[in-house]
């Protein structure tokens, strides 16, 4: 549940934010996507009677929200018209269950002990950015020339693929899992998402596959990039976090 | 060797300069550090896929058909 982590830790103001913003992204994305999606996308359990498991990537990192939606949208056939807003909504749906995972990270710090307050930057903000635009965390965090070589190729590596496949590559329908990897790279993908949607394979494209891989490993590189970011912020606060109280008692034993 | 060939081969490559920038970059903390170690690391990934190309081509040559 979007926002329970940080309640855990006390912090109610940050939690009812992220809540808000997570949850306002999963429903009006699930609004526009129809019901179709989570109906092809979810594995029946016999022994739960109705209950059913949605299997779309990435909102199961949403789990809970997608539920609901699962629930309140109903089962259609597989055969359904899709909604003209689809690729919108798809969009909004896995941005929302990315930030949770975001939001999911800063509550693990929160609860380790981690404090903000005195211009330190929240790891989770850093790995975020890094999401939004690959490159940007650590852009913010002042390691400029690293943000920018490594955004630039992986930015660069995805429009290769865009190029190579003539635009008809990140299309959640047809790839859904490659899509998963994409969606990583945040804003690029998003933008090249929405402006590919509905573009059909006219004629034959022998480096369609090339273009598909350059694109979904541009996504998983960024990954990377996120963790990095998140690590470095961790790195830059100050007093690092408590890790267990054992050590705790351990070093206040060294002391005395 | 066609055309279709050498772009996939020049493609890996590239993708094996990408993946080795983003793991420098998640060692290293200045840049022309990165650099050289990316450098280092591609050739490292690009001889490893070459070796492994030849060795597949040699199965399918000389044990498959």
């Amino acid at each position: 549940m979007p926002g329970a982590g940080h309640a855990y830790a006390g912090r109610s103001g940050r939690a009812l934010a992220w809540f808000g913003i997570v949850s306002v992204l999963t429903f009006v994305g699930w609004a526009l996507t129809g019901p179709l999606f989570l109906s092809q996308h979810r594995l029946e359990l016999p022994l739960a009677g109705k209950l059913a498991l949605p299997t779309a990537i990435p909102e199961v990192a949403n789990l809970i929200e997608t539920m609901v939606a699962q629930a309140w949208l109903r089962v259609v056939e597989p055969d359904s018209a899709p909604s003209e807003t689809a690729p919108l909504g798809a969009v909004l749906t896995a941005s929302a269950a990315i930030l949770n995972v975001v939001a999911m990270s800063e509550a693990h710090w929160l609860c380790r002990g981690g404090a903000f307050g005195g211009g330190a930057r929240s790891p989770a903000i850093a790995a975020m950015l890094a999401w939004l635009v690959p490159g940007a965390g650590h852009w913010w965090l002042g390691r400029r020339g690293k943000g920018a070589i490594a955004g630039a190729a992986l930015v660069l590596t995805f429009v290769l693929g865009v190029v190579l496949a003539e635009g008809t590559v990140v299309q959640r329908p047809r790839d859904q899992y490659f899509w998963s990897g994409e969606i990583l790279l945040g804003l690029p993908a998003i933008v090249a998402s929405l402006a590919d949607a509905g573009r059909r394979v006219q004629h034959e494209m022998p480096l369609a596959e090339l273009g598909l891989l350059c694109a979904t490993v541009a996504g998983l590189m960024n990954v990377l990039l996120m963790l990095d970011a998140y690590a470095t912020a961790e790195r830059d606060l100050a007093p690092r976090p408590t890790t267990s109280p054992a050590r705790e008692r351990e070093a206040t034993a060294r002391a005395a | 060797m066609s055309r279709s060939f050498f772009v996939h081969v020049l493609a890996f490559v590239y993708l094996c300069a990408v993946v080795s920038l983003v793991l420098s970059c998640y060692r290293e903390e200045s840049v022309p550090v990165i650099l050289r170690e990316t450098v280092r690391r591609t050739a490292k990934f690009a001889l490893g896929i070459a070796i492994l190309a030849v060795v597949t081509m040699g199965i399918e040559r000389w044990v498959i058909d």
